[in-house]
């Protein structure tokens, strides 16, 4: 059937369930039990499908899963699979396909399901599957893109071909929140050989999610309607559209574009014969173009890099990072995800992630850090690494569609990177350089760029999803340098037809005011012809130049996006001299929590000549310890104490900014590792006392939230910490929070454990072996000065 | 409703108003909520009830069920979106994280309060898995009976969490005969001691 998809019109089966309980299915009773427990009724259900005139038949399999049915899956699994292999040799036609639903449930970091279990969850059916005989593999339903992906993988890699179906709103959406453009790149990316919808809405409402989706992808396109929108009646759940209806709307589906077409929840034999009949005389229709240029995206957000220039964030990157160089060394997720989180809040259109540090395991923490990032942006990412097994484990675990960075015109770049960008999709950037290094003429990086090119292509790569990055050398060291990248890079645009992307800052490397030289040429670059440009979106320099010149360029319509930005600009608060900053100190600013005016008396105080250690010492800390003092009489509330340490922060960072550029650093206080425990997802007071603890001078390794006890222990150890917090929000993960008192005692009983959360009490803390229980987040900054000042 | 989710969500929240304002505006303009309702048969069966043929142990479903030949479950999530938005948050700025949090928190239980003012029949006081007398280890049941993965993205983790974050699940018994416009009484907090709690949650408005 799949050879012959486009000749005509391909008939899917309707629904199992609806079936399964016409038969008897009770609420609560797992439906592919009856693999086993009544296979004739199975057998029969499929058998009715087939005699009204379906070509495929999907086996009885959509939750089975090791989650429900425990070593007994994949003899459930097989079972399904042989009673529709049997049904389709009865009936001398037709194609089976193994149903993958989704697992119900969600994965990290909204749930706590790891995406390689999920995976593995997948794998084992896929493989039962496989071995027992499914032609394809159906993954369906699939409401989050995350789930889908990790299903759609380990279907590929148990060797069937795959067709995936997606539950969308009537917004057109995944619950997840990714749309049409997401789900269509994210499938084209994992090499699927049709998609679609299934359930949620009936054929009338889907036909306009149909449309939607046709224009997103090239792909051949598979719709099953429910029959109508559910009705609750009497507990019982009802769908109302006869076939008759059925089938005359799904001839219209077929006419606006879907090649394969079947039913969903309340469909039955006699919809898929009225569907067979309505359909005879139907021929698929052409297949569309798909979208024009690259697309990228996060789980819920898509970009056409061929509409716009981009930015890429270049923050994530330790390269001359040494805070963040230490946080990748000790994982942890806090400083990357504020680095993420603050470039999407400068406009950031994706991310770039690099981990690269020597004696650092590369292929383990990069698909951490897209993790991190992952949680709390919804931003496309760039996956940055020169490690190919890396950037394979990265582009698992990526939500979306990355950018790839990079490969090169070197033969072992191109044997190593072209394979996994065809396995799991994204857009190639190619690096116009090769075993001879970078060309010094334009020429030299076109040829290399062609040669990307057509190897991808013959790799079944499309040319419209690699980018040519043509390489900034800097200025300071040949003349020539920014010329001949800006030629290269509007030649292969003109001659190769691909888009660009080019790192900037590296053109003033050696210069004195580097930004100046930087916002030039990101102009230049622009205005010839680059797509992509890889920046610090924390510099306003960049920025203004990036907006002023998508205006000047024609990129910004109606200079709609220039002035929306300049509109933000003028009424950002100035750092230099913000409203109220003559009569504000810094202190008072502290206590008021007065962000922008603890700053601003910040430089005040410096430029009156005060040391930094001594504006810490003599008016932020005592600041802080006012208002933490309040707190403890219950005059100031959290949201006040918040509003201090953050406008503290501010402060403390403008102080660090200066102490930086004499080489020195505010002494710590001692480092504090915090986590929220192992099968906990709440982490607001773990993080509540983070802020806290970083006030007051402690340094903090913030693990996250899920952390198994092993890891904790891992940050205690590798950075010879004397304190930890943990974090626990309900009595069922409060057992994690025990095992991870009892390792770190056993293994490392030098070390103290402070824990929090809404269900301990002293008594309880005490029970479970804590060192000391916090009622809130002051008393852990107690804790840990009174523990660290005794030492 | 603005007004509603800003009212509940100071409670939880004691300091500047702007700051809620900020927060609420960022989360409404981000997140979709959605909400599951279904109802069901039930009766009081040994230790506990029994919906929609599935069977749940737990004096205190088995009571806020009693003499109801129908229940209604009722989930509400505000999804993936406000997690992300919230951990967002507090990766720049825990004070307007912590606004944010109260706003989320005020709006999940806002859209719960309107769905079941909304329900054209009386309603006896609304359980939940995991309250005292009501056994967490109901609430797969529950969630599979609503068929809340599927309908709204609703799941729970190992640990017996609710995900995404920010959503609520109750039960309540729809008695026979009442009037319709009964009060809706208030949620399970309300049977609870811990008044500290910082979980706890509001009572819904009574019915006008």
């Amino acid at each position: 059937m799949l050879e012959n998809l486009g000749k005509r019109v391909c008939i899917w089966d309707g629904a199992m369930g609806t079936q399964l309980q016409a038969r008897g299915l009770r609420p609560g009773e797992l439906p592919e039990s009856w693999n086993l427990a009544r296979p004739q009724d199975v057998l029969d259900i499929h058998a009715s499908y087939l005699a009204a005139g379906a070509d495929a038949v999907t086996a009885n399999t959509f939750g089975a899963y090791a989650l429900k049915y425990g070593k007994e899956t994949a003899a459930v699994v097989r079972e399904g699979v042989a009673l529709a292999r049997e049904a389709v040799r009865r009936a001398g036609r037709g194609l089976v396909a193994l149903d993958l639903g989704p697992t119900g449930r969600l994965l990290r970091p909204y749930g706590d399901l790891a995406f390689e279990e999920a995976v593995s969850l997948f794998a084992e059916a896929a493989r039962a599957g496989a071995a027992a005989g499914a032609d394809i593999a159906l993954v369906e339903t699939m409401n989050d893109a995350y789930e889908l992906k990790a299903a759609v993988l380990a279907a590929r890699e148990a060797g069937l071909p795959v067709v995936a179906t997606v539950t969308m709103d009537e917004t057109g959406r995944l619950l997840s929140g990714a749309d049409a453009l997401v789900v269509a790149a994210l499938l084209e990316g994992l090499g699927v050989r049709a998609m679609g919808l299934n359930c949620g809405l009936g054929p009338k409402q889907m036909l306009q999610q149909l449309k939607t989706l046709r224009a997103c992808t090239s792909l051949p396109l598979l719709v099953q309607p429910n029959a109508g929108l559910p009705r609750e009646e009497g507990g019982a759940t009802f769908f109302d559209v006869s076939p008759e209806e059925f089938a005359q709307d799904g001839a219209e589906i077929v006419r606006a574009g879907a090649w394969l077409v079947g039913g969903c929840c309340g469909t039955t034999p006699a919809h898929i014969a009225a569907l067979r009949v309505a359909c005879e005389d139907l021929s698929p229709v052409p297949l569309p173009q798909g979208p024009r240029g690259p697309v990228v995206t996060s789980g819920s957000r898509a970009l056409d890099l061929s509409l716009s220039p981009v930015i890429i964030g270049e923050r994530i990157n330790p390269t001359g990072k040494p805070r963040l160089k230490r946080a990748l060394r000790a994982h942890d997720i806090g400083l990357i995800q504020r680095e993420a989180a603050q470039q999407a809040e400068r406009g950031a259109d994706i991310l770039d992630v690099n981990v690269g540090l020597p004696d650092i395991d590369e292929e383990a923490l990069l698909p951490e850090a897209v993790e991190a990032v992952q949680a709390v942006c919804d931003l496309p990412l760039q996956i940055d690494t020169a490690s190919p097994a890396a950037m394979e484990a990265a582009l698992r675990r990526c939500n979306g569609v990355p950018l790839l960075n990079s490969v090169s015109g070197k033969a072992e770049s191109l044997k190593s990177v072209l394979p996994l960008a065809k396995k799991y999709g994204g857009v190639l950037v190619g690096l116009l350089l090769d075993e001879d290094g970078i060309p010094e003429t334009a020429q030299g990086r076109v040829d290399i760029g062609r040669r990307i090119v057509a190897a991808a292509e013959k790799m079944g790569i499309p040319r419209k999803n690699i980018v040519l990055d043509a390489l900034t050398m800097t200025v300071s060291t040949g003349e020539d340098n920014a010329r001949v990248t800006l030629e290269a890079l509007r030649r292969c645009k003109e001659e190769l037809g691909v888009r660009t992307v080019l790192g900037v800052s590296n053109i003033s490397f050696g210069l004195p005011q580097r930004e100046m030289v930087n916002a030039a040429f990101l102009t230049m670059a622009l205005a010839a012809g680059l797509d992509a440009a890889i920046l610090n979106p924390g510099s306003d320099a960049m920025l203004r130049a990036f907006r002023a010149s998508l205006t000047l360029t024609g990129a910004d319509p109606q200079c709609g996006r220039y002035i929306a930005f300049a509109a933000q600009e003028e009424t950002a608060p100035s750092l230099a001299k913000p409203e109220g900053a003559q009569e504000t100190s810094v202190g008072d600013a502290v206590e008021r929590g007065l962000k922008s005016a603890a700053e601003a008396g910040a430089r005040a105080c410096l430029e009156a000549g005060e040391a930094p250690l001594a504006i810490i010492e003599n008016r932020l800390m005592p600041a802080l310890d006012r208002v933490g003092a309040g707190f403890e009489a219950g005059k100031v509330f959290l949201p006040q104490l918040l509003m201090s340490a953050e406008a503290a922060k501010a402060a403390f960072a403008v102080l660090q900014q200066e102490m930086a550029k004499s080489g020195g650093a505010p002494e710590r206080k001692g480092t504090v590792v915090l986590a929220t425990v192992r099968g906990d997802i709440h982490d607001i007071g773990k993080n509540i006392v983070k802020v806290l603890l970083e006030n007051y001078g402690f340094a903090v390794i913030d693990l996250g939230k899920d952390v198994p006890p092993e890891k904790v222990l891992c940050a205690v150890r590798e950075e010879h910490v004397r304190l930890v917090g943990l974090s626990a929000l309900m009595t069922t993960t409060v057992r994690a929070m025990e095992e991870t008192i009892a390792l770190l005692h056993r293994e490392a009983p030098e070390c103290r454990v402070m824990v929090g959360g809404a269900v301990l009490s002293e008594e309880y803390a005490r029970r479970i072996g804590a060192d000391f229980y916090g009622k809130d987040a002051m008393a852990s900054v107690g804790y840990a000065q009174r523990l660290f000042a005794a030492e | 409703m603005k007004k509603a989710v800003l009212s509940r969500a100071a409670r939880y929240f004691a300091g500047p108003e702007p700051l809620l304002h900020r927060a609420l505006e960022a989360l409404l303009s981000s997140v979709r909520p959605r909400r599951a309702l279904r109802l069901l048969p039930c009766r009081a069966d040994g230790d506990g009830a029994r919906i929609g043929g599935c069977f749940l142990a737990g004096q205190a479903l088995r009571e806020a069920l009693c003499g109801c030949k129908e229940a209604l479950l009722l989930a509400v999530t505000l999804g993936q979106a406000a997690d992300r938005l919230l951990a967002r948050a507090a990766a720049l700025d825990m004070a307007y994280a912590l606004a944010l949090d109260a706003c989320a928190s005020a709006l999940v239980e806002e859209e719960a309060a309107r769905a079941l003012r909304a329900f054209p029949r009386a309603l006896r006081a609304p359980t939940a898995p995991g309250y005292a007398g009501f056994p967490l280890a109901g609430q797969g049941a529950l969630l599979l009976l609503l068929d809340a993965g599927r309908r709204i993205g609703l799941a729970q983790t190992e640990a017996g969490m609710l995900a995404p974050g920010k959503s609520l699940l109750y039960v309540a018994g729809v008695p026979d005969g009442e009037a319709d416009g009964a009060p809706v009484p208030a949620p399970p907090c309300a049977s609870c001691g811990r008044r500290d709690c910082p979980y706890r949650r509001l009572s819904f408005p009574i019915r006008p």
